[in-house]
């Protein structure tokens, strides 16, 4: 059967020429689409590992300070946060989500270097975010003066690195400093549509002053009012300034902007690539299928049925939509062994963009080729055969 | 027979609807979607009502400081620009500015802002409509009055229709009074914002002289169009504060045009746009937008043949020559695309404020302003140019292929290629 499609096919292999190309181009030009925005696209649906709705963000400048007199204005600042009474928990940061992130670090264990996020947080962090922990524990006061620097990585490090024995008391090293494991953490990204990226949280050195606050607040839907509040309760007779004083879905909001923009513009024009295809094919078919009606009606006319009609002119299709994508697929291929398109489509996003891409064109394809053919399945052979 | 080639153009349009629909819808669609993209570049790199001089004002955004070999490179600093970048003799204007944003609560409707702090020169070098009032000048930025120029969008949101100018309003706690009111500029520009203030406003802007990395953005306009010149006097200065500057070893000062940025921003390297690279992503773009268009036109109009194939057998047969025949059927495709690529120009007007509108409802505060794509010549000359060459793309194969017939075939009648 297939065989004969074929056959039937070759025979008429000058007019399907541009049809094969259409098929050809449509499939490159859907890989593309599907491949650059599927790993972005799944990554929406990962959990992002702690919670932003309550929290706020604030950030204070002292530019004439030194850092003695620095970290004696941030300590009284935590001071008049924490006797605000909507907000709960204060904490001091160098990594905020949505926002700014964590620094990349050479990471050295047992003699292999891997690259890791750190992120510079307090011992505040894990409340005011609510970072779930899976092992172990936060870092606290109890840390004071430890030898090596207590961390806590995030799942994905804890996996990449020692797999599934249990990393806690476990040392490894970045730069010069050496560290201790105490906790692994569930997986922490940057924003929704982030690649997960392996971490862990280092406690902030005592002696660095960092004037970039994460508060955790009991209500902020009345965010002016809080906003006031805040500014109010910050009074000091040092120049000061306070750069960022906002809640983080705001931030969340702008860091998503251009994301949310992006994809919805690949969105118009996969639309409009998908309908151009569509309306172009469906033509052709409608066409071609009303040119072959004698030969429709000649069939009929022997005894067939028409769902085998309905099926020759289906299978037909299929086997021209094969036929037109095969060179894509070869291509599309080569370029992931290539390892072209870099982070985009590693690992099973490659070959998942690939099946998506043709099994989305076999589709396009049917659904344009159903109406026509279920219109030839119809024909009466009296009138088809009487035809010219 | 330009005339007669576009009456059969017509008829044969009319003859088979269902296809003719088919053709337009694509078409259409094609030319709207080219229409919006480039506005939306024109709007990014292109002249307009406020940025007249746009091809030659150079925007100065990132400096790059070397230490023991090592780059740092950011945004420079107000009291950089001053010193190093303020005066060079081959510009006109130089002017710094910085954008913040602000939120604020007026009878209980939030708003947000984009505010721009900036310099006097910022309005010699643009030209914005004065609705209302005038610019700050010299004076009020040394001083650092509190002045603000607002859009005529900031203006009915604070104060309704009523007149603005010597009325006061609150941004970040202080009280600036209106001084002026202008029309809104495009948006994605860098002239786009809702509130200006002078720059001195910002008390902590000298309160580290000697830094040179900082958040501001310079604009230079040249006296002349070449831009060369510019540059190789910043680059000069720049060479001569070498080891003057505590801290860096070096430092290296980039100024481009809004095209070079654009250009630019397809390649990681500072030193030159790369308009070749930027060319390529944009043909790449453009041959996705319109090959696949153009071959299901192809496809239309191959499968179509026979329809035709008695007429051309008869203008054979009396003599007209294959390449009569192509030229007919060509002109008569470009009619089709042209027509279908009016329509797409029309629709490439609601769909330009459809986009508008679908970016502001991902940040309902800060809204860009509706009329932000606006369909300049530039923009009309392409969308004609790219009918013209969606035509020809996708009629002269068939054409060709149709002018091949056999006469006697064709005479005969059917299907038969």
């Amino acid at each position: 059967m297939i065989s004969h499609l074929f056959k039937m096919i070759w025979k008429r292999k000058g007019k399907n020429s541009f049809l094969l190309l259409q098929l050809f181009v449509s499939f490159l030009a859907l890989f593309l689409f599907i491949g650059l925005n599927l790993k972005k696209f799944s990554n929406y649906f990962k959990p992002l590992g702690y919670v932003y709705e309550n929290a706020w963000v604030l950030e204070m400048e002292f530019p004439n300070a030194t850092e003695a007199q620095k970290a004696e204005l941030i300590d009284a600042v935590k001071q008049k946060l924490t006797s605000v009474k909507e907000i709960e928990t204060v904490s001091v940061a160098q990594a905020i989500p949505f926002y700014r992130w964590g620094k990349e670090e050479d990471v050295k264990y047992k003699n292999q270097v891997s690259k890791a996020m750190s992120f510079e947080v307090d011992d505040n962090y894990q409340k005011a975010l609510d970072i779930k922990l899976l092992e172990g524990r936060w870092f606290s006061s109890k840390d004071n003066g430890a030898a090596k620097l207590p961390v806590v990585i995030t799942k994905d490090l804890a996996e990449r690195e020692f797999g599934s024995s249990s990393p806690l008391g476990q040392t490894f090293s970045f730069g010069e400093t050496q560290a201790v494991i105490i906790g692994v953490s569930k997986s922490f990204k940057e924003n929704t549509s982030a690649d997960v990226q392996p971490g862990f949280f280092k406690r902030l050195a005592d002696d660095k002053t960092v004037s970039r606050f994460v508060l955790k607040t009991r209500d902020n839907t009345d965010f002016l009012s809080l906003d006031a509040k805040i500014r109010k309760e910050l009074n000091f007779p040092v120049e000061f300034k306070i750069s960022r004083n906002q809640p983080l879905i705001w931030l969340k909001k702008y860091a998503h902007k251009l994301d949310y923009i992006q994809l919805s513009v690949a969105l118009i024009v996969f639309a409009f690539l998908v309908l151009n295809v569509f309306l172009g094919v469906s033509g052709v078919f409608t066409y071609n299928l009303s040119k072959r009606k004698a030969e429709v009606g000649l069939r009929v006319a022997m005894g067939a049925s028409s769902s085998a009609i309905l099926k020759q002119f289906l299978g037909e299709t299929m086997v021209l939509t094969t036929l037109g994508i095969v060179p894509g697929v070869l291509i599309a291929t080569q370029l992931l062994i290539m390892q072209y398109f870099g982070s985009y489509m590693e690992g099973y996003y490659g070959p998942l963009s690939l099946i998506l891409s043709a099994l989305f064109l076999y589709l396009l394809m049917l659904s344009c080729a159903l109406y026509p053919s279920l219109k030839a399945a119809k024909v009466q052979p009296a009138t088809a055969l009487h035809e010219d | 027979m330009m005339k007669n080639y576009i009456k059969i153009a017509f008829k044969v349009m009319l003859r088979k609807k269902y296809y003719t629909a088919l053709s337009l819808i694509g078409i259409s669609f094609t030319i709207m979607m080219v229409t919006v993209f480039a506005s939306f570049i024109d709007s990014v790199i292109g002249a307009n009502a406020t940025e007249v001089n746009r091809n030659r004002t150079l925007i100065f955004d990132k400096v790059s400081m070397y230490k023991a070999g090592k780059e740092t490179a950011s945004a420079p600093s107000y009291p950089f620009i001053e010193k190093y970048v303020a005066g060079l003799e081959s510009t006109e204007y130089v002017s710094a500015f910085t954008d913040i944003s602000y939120v604020s609560d007026v009878n209980g409707r939030l708003q947000g802002h984009h505010l721009k702090l900036t310099d006097e020169n910022f309005w010699k070098i643009m030209t914005f409509d004065f609705l209302e009032g005038k610019p700050f000048h010299q004076t009020e930025v040394k001083t650092g009055a509190r002045v603000a120029v607002i859009t005529e969008k900031a203006k009915e949101y604070f104060f309704n229709d009523q007149q603005a100018v010597g009325k006061s309003i609150a941004v970040y706690g202080n009280s600036y009074k209106v001084i002026g009111v202008v029309e809104p500029a495009v948006g994605y520009s860098k002239a786009y914002a809702d509130i200006y203030l002078p720059l001195t406003t910002d008390t902590s802007v000298y309160s580290k002289p000697n830094e040179i990395s900082g958040s501001y953005c310079a604009m230079l306009l040249a006296k002349t169009s070449d831009l060369k010149k510019v540059r190789t006097e910043l680059r000069g200065r720049m060479r001569k504060i070498r080891n003057h500057v505590s801290g860096v070893d070096s430092v290296k000062a980039y100024a481009f045009t809004a095209l070079e940025q654009f250009s630019k921003s397809s390649s990681f390297r500072d030193d030159e746009p790369e308009y070749g690279k930027t060319a390529i992503a944009l043909i790449v773009v453009l041959i996705l937008f319109m090959l696949i268009p153009a071959i299901s036109l192809i496809n239309l109009n191959l499968s179509r043949i026979g329809e035709r194939a008695e007429e051309i057998g008869i203008r054979k047969s009396f003599g007209a020559t294959s390449r009569a025949v192509i030229n007919q059927l060509v002109i008569e495709n470009i009619i089709i695309t042209l027509v279908g690529g009016l329509v797409g120009l029309g629709l490439a007007i609601y769909a330009s404020q459809l986009l508008v509108v679908v970016i502001n409802s991902f940040d309902p505060l800060f809204k860009i302003p509706e009329g932000s794509l606006i369909l300049s010549w530039r923009v009309f000359a392409s969308s004609l140019f790219s009918c013209l060459l969606f035509g020809l793309l996708s009629g002269v194969y068939p054409a060709w292929k149709i002018s091949r017939l056999n006469v006697i075939k064709a005479l005969r009648g059917g299907n038969n290629l």
